[in-house]
């Protein structure tokens, strides 16, 4: 019986598990919101709908990149294939870019509907979409109300869910799945706002400038997903930030004079550190110099963003100090040399290179 | 026990440099006075004109090295002690009281295998005492005999002058008979009784200490790893009584990193050692 807890917790904590329960919600939100929205005759509630099924395949593809990610690494392959799940995250970040813009035009068309003269004025230089008011009467609202609510509190649940299963999994494209699953969350936020709105206070023009700031939040979200896969796959180095401070911490390993190079760079969630330490000491001392510059920097790099580190020490011995050195000498009647006890009784002085 | 004087083989190298500085640094830090020692060769000088103006000659240049490598003011901070390499003086260059900074490895084993005297710090490429971690605790190892009690003897006064903390390290076999994961249940009686006489040691002076206990496969190995994690400034050891050549003090001194200060042991037994 005491073993059988924590089986069934990491059961839980399993992404095909998690991406398994996403698909069934998107299944459930896509049936109910085109069902109702072809209903009450609502262009809005059937178009998310369709967004939901097309949320589906995006689903369908982060589980398809998590499987490819796990595979064990090879000769060929000596990082793994972790790096595909930031083609994911990069490609879930254009996405909600788009879908910021989108949304952003939508709501700005919402606003400029209450002001004819401006909207045509901004409707002849900026192609915006044509502004569909939403279409709702009292025996539906009820319904639309549920759908909505339930569709928010679902959304913010998953994407949390996911996040917080990402996150401790090591799985990017999870991160990112379950970041756009809180995007969605706030767009439906906004239009059950703008339900509340019309029903309340029959003031539906509250739901646009609210949607103007999501949209913004969402493009932000969508910024920072795709500039992080964009680093990693160009294996960007981990920050100057972050080289500062391990080369610090190198240096405080005894033995090791100097860093000659330092180059750092991550694959999926492993940072990776190479680095040629210039050190006078033999293979014996180097084997602990290592141990201790690995102990030092996993201890540094390991934690929330990274779930593993790789470090490649190289050790290399200092270039020679050249310097210059003067011998007082004296030669005596045989002309033998010796070095003089002191420079007046020198009568040479001998320069070498050292 | 007493630290009175902190001494160093002068050596023109830029490695000699980083022994001076080190040896300078521990001086200031435990109050001591600075003694620098000049190799000699009586044998050499003799066959020189002018021999006590040679020897002479060679203190003044040191005494003007060391003054400008250290910032030390010659007699009152440092002073040049000269030892004859044809004397047998040469082994024991430093009185009791006294702790002798020496970066070469060999030389090192050699004067702590025939000289019980004083503590010899090797102290490699080292500048300072605590130049890489402010606060890296000293390490004194033990094991089942006297040798971890003799560390501590010079390990606690040390730490207590340079106000560091100690970590007292023991490496056990599996007792297979025991089922306990913690390797403290696999100590046997002799090294618990060592461990209590070391912590009734160090709470008196007031040394703040810790214990690392562990089953390492390597004594040596397993030492300097926890050395290493620890961010140590430096290790004690002293030489068990029963052995002197491939000692784990002399692994040590081949393979630390860090600096390793040897303190005098135990006298050597009838007949040498093993």
């Amino acid at each position: 019986m005491t073993g059988a807890k924590p089986c069934s917790l990491a059961f839980f904590r399993n992404p095909f598990f998690v991406m398994g329960l996403v698909l069934f919600m998107y299944a459930v939100k896509a049936a109910v919101k085109i069902t109702l929205g072809s209903s009450i005759n609502s262009p809005m509630i059937e178009g998310d709908g369709f967004h939901n099924l097309a949320d589906i395949l995006e689903a369908l593809a982060v589980m398809a990149v998590i499987y490819v990610s796990k595979l064990p690494s090879s000769d060929e392959y000596p990082f793994g294939r972790k790096n595909i799940e930031f083609f994911a995250s990069l490609a879930i970040g254009i996405g909600l870019l788009a879908l910021s813009l989108q949304f952003a035009s939508r709501s700005i068309g919402g606003m400029l509907f209450y002001f004819p003269t401006l909207d045509q004025a901004v409707r002849s230089v900026l192609p915006l979409p044509a502004h569909e008011p939403l279409v709702m009467d009292p025996g539906t609202f009820p319904v639309v109300l549920g759908i909505s609510l339930v569709s928010v509190v679902l959304s913010v649940v998953v994407s949390r869910y996911q996040i917080a299963v990402g996150r401790s999994s090591g799985h990017a494209s999870l991160v990112a799945d379950g970041e756009e699953t809180a995007s969605d969350s706030r767009i439906e936020f906004v239009t059950l706002g703008g339900i509340l709105a019309e029903y309340a206070f029959d003031a539906p023009y509250l739901e646009y400038p609210l949607g103007l700031l999501v949209a913004f939040l969402i493009a932000r979200t969508g910024w920072e997903l795709f500039s992080r896969a964009w680093k990693v796959l160009l294996q960007h180095s981990l920050g100057a930030e972050r080289e500062t401070e391990i080369r610090k911490l190198c240096l405080m390993v005894p033995g090791v004079v100097d860093l000659a190079s330092l180059k750092t760079f991550q694959v999926g969630q492993t940072a990776v550190v190479m680095v040629t330490v210039v050190t006078r000491r033999g293979s014996g001392p180097t084997a602990f110099m290592k141990y201790g510059l690995e102990h030092i920097v996993q201890s540094y790099l390991l934690g929330d963003e990274f779930k593993e580190c790789e470090l490649s020490v190289k050790f290399q011995k200092p270039s020679p100090e050249r310097y210059r050195v003067a011998y007082a000498v004296s030669m005596g009647e045989s002309h033998q040399v010796t070095v003089a006890a002191s420079l007046r009784g020198a009568s040479h002085l001998v320069i070498c290179d050292v | 026990m007493q630290l009175n004087s902190v001494s160093v083989y002068f050596e023109d190298t830029i490695t000699g440099e980083a022994s001076l500085s080190y040896a300078a640094d521990l001086a200031a830090r435990l109050g001591a006075h600075l003694k620098v020692i000049v190799l000699t060769d009586s044998r050499r000088e003799a066959r020189l004109p002018g021999k006590i103006d040679a020897r002479a000659s060679l203190c003044r240049r040191v005494e003007t090295a060391v003054a400008l490598k250290t910032g030390l003011k010659p007699l009152t901070q440092f002073s040049i002690v000269c030892s004859d390499l044809a004397s047998e003086h040469c082994e024991r260059p430093a009185e009791p009281g006294g702790i002798l900074v020496s970066r070469l490895d060999p030389l090192t084993q050699t004067l702590a295998h025939h000289s019980r005297v004083v503590p010899v710090i090797a102290s490699y490429d080292e500048m300072s005492v605590c130049g890489r971690c402010a606060s890296g605790p000293v390490l004194i190892p033990f094991g089942d005999e006297e040798s971890g009690l003799h560390g501590a003897a010079v390990g606690l006064p040390l730490a207590r002058y340079l106000g560091l903390p100690v970590v007292f390290y023991h490496t056990t076999w599996k007792d297979e008979s025991v089922a306990s994961e913690n390797a403290m249940d696999h100590m046997c009686q002799a090294a618990r009784g060592i461990l209590d006489r070391l912590v009734s040691r160090a709470c008196p002076g007031g040394v703040a200490h810790r214990l690392v206990i562990e089953t390492a496969d390597d004594v040596v190995e397993g030492m300097l790893h926890c050395a290493m994690r620890e961010q140590a400034s430096m290790i004690v050891l002293a030489r068990g009584p029963r052995t002197g050549l491939g000692s784990y003090v002399s692994q040590s001194l081949a393979q630390s990193p860090i600096p390793v200060v040897v303190a005098p042991g135990a006298l050597l037994p009838e007949g040498g050692v093993s």
